[in-house]
């Protein structure tokens, strides 16, 4: 590794995808990018290709059927990756996991980066199904919202995980297209994931179910209260906050 | 290319910023344990504390909370001037057959949270919606401000 404060991607066998697509499903606003991710992974069968690795990151280890994992996993099915991470993001290592994938992915050379996630909106309650709407960073990534009619985030401040890799992807031209729900900030939101997935099965011609996802709807949301409410307190040393905020500058 | 090379304010810059962000992880780190009761849950009551939001504007406090598989009959809300208390029965116990620490399995039915408001409210004028497995409580203060006239 190369110092303390970096971010190390550790692939458990070779990673050599053509025309891949990477999704990227974080802890953030309403866990809708850690619910939609979690949900790809067991429709997809998908399976465990690799990890991040960094001092940066709290002593944490994941157990499941008792084999030892990493919090944050890289997961393959065919030419789709998904990096998903069950525990939230430490604010202080925001920034190095972002520049570290962002380097790496340029290697790879991929098709399209989609990081999942929600947007806050104050009347998610009158909401029966949540709209999407998306963030592009090049040419590549804007041809996909107009040939998918997709709605443009027009206006507005991002904070957070996504905003750092929403950047640097800007900076190292990576076709990257947040899909961003609208969501409960502060409690687990299955619905705004199935709205981000039904946009993700148009994108890339997938046929992923929803059912399932609803049908447990009410389980996730219990089984995930505390890790949103650890994520809620992350985020607000994020900044997470200006979200909310009126944008104060004219174009 | 090659990382052009700092000049000595953008190293005092930089170490002010890294030592502004060490700080502020510091100390919410140390703040967040005092906000957030842990654990969320009480095994032998069976009850889990839900996810609940306190938002304050002039007039009232509007007060939401996550309550996954209750039904609108089974919803208890008591209300003072100063606290607000919500009990919720599930319609069916939520098991987790590993739980954490424990490893054994843990079953719960119920929800219960009690709330210290920040503002004194007036609850007989308290009204409350339930929808989508989202219980909405406005409380309207109890002193609504009083106009001031500029001469």
């Amino acid at each position: 590794m190369e110092s303390k404060d970096s971010v190390e991607i550790v692939e458990i066998t070779p990673i050599e995808v053509r025309k891949l697509n990477f999704l990227i499903g974080l802890p953030d606003i309403g866990l809708v990018g850690m619910i939609s991710a979690s949900h790809l992974v067991e429709s997809l069968d998908m399976k465990v290709v690799g990890y991040l690795e960094s001092d940066l990151f709290p002593p944490v280890i994941v157990l499941h059927g008792s084999k030892i994992y990493h919090p944050f996993r890289i997961y393959q099915k065919d030419n789709i990756l998904l990096f998903l991470s069950e525990i939230p993001v430490p604010p202080l290592a925001v920034n190095a996991i972002s520049r570290a994938i962002t380097k790496w992915l340029k290697e790879k050379n991929p098709s399209l980066v989609i990081p999942l996630g929600g947007i806050p909106v104050p009347n998610r309650m009158a909401i029966e199904e949540p709209d999407v709407y998306t963030v592009a960073t090049n040419d590549t990534a804007n041809k996909l919202i107009d040939t998918f009619s997709l709605q443009r985030l027009e206006e507005g401040i991002m904070a957070g995980p996504y905003a750092s890799i929403l950047m640097d992807c800007t900076k190292l031209d990576i076709p990257c297209l947040a899909l961003l729900a609208q969501s409960f900030p502060n409690y687990p939101d299955p619905g705004a994931a199935a709205s981000v997935i039904k946009v993700i099965n148009k994108i890339l011609k997938m046929n992923i179910d929803i059912g399932a996802l609803m049908k447990n709807a009410e389980e996730i949301r219990v089984k995930s209260r505390d890790l949103m409410q650890r994520t809620s307190d992350q985020l607000e040393t994020m900044g997470k906050s200006q979200e909310y905020d009126l944008p104060a500058m004219y174009s | 290319m090659p990382e052009k090379k700092k000049d000595f304010f953008d190293q005092v810059m930089d170490y002010i910023s890294e030592f502004e962000r060490r700080f502020d992880e510091t100390f919410y780190s140390i703040i967040r344990p005092l906000r957030v009761s842990r654990p969320s849950w009480d095994p032998n009551r069976c009850c889990l504390v839900p996810l609940v939001e306190v938002q304050e504007n002039p007039e009232e406090l509007i007060v939401t909370a996550d309550l996954p598989y209750v039904d609108k009959e089974n919803i208890d809300i008591k209300a003072t001037e100063t606290s607000l208390d919500i009990d919720a029965k599930m319609r069916n116990a939520v098991r987790f057959e590993r739980w954490g620490t424990v490893q054994r399995e843990v079953s719960f039915n119920c929800y219960h949270k009690s709330i210290k408001l920040p503002s004194r409210v007036d609850p007989e004028k308290a009204k409350a919606e339930f929808r989508g497995g989202i219980l909405s409580i406005s409380l309207p203060k109890k002193v609504s401000k009083q106009k001031i006239k500029i001469t």
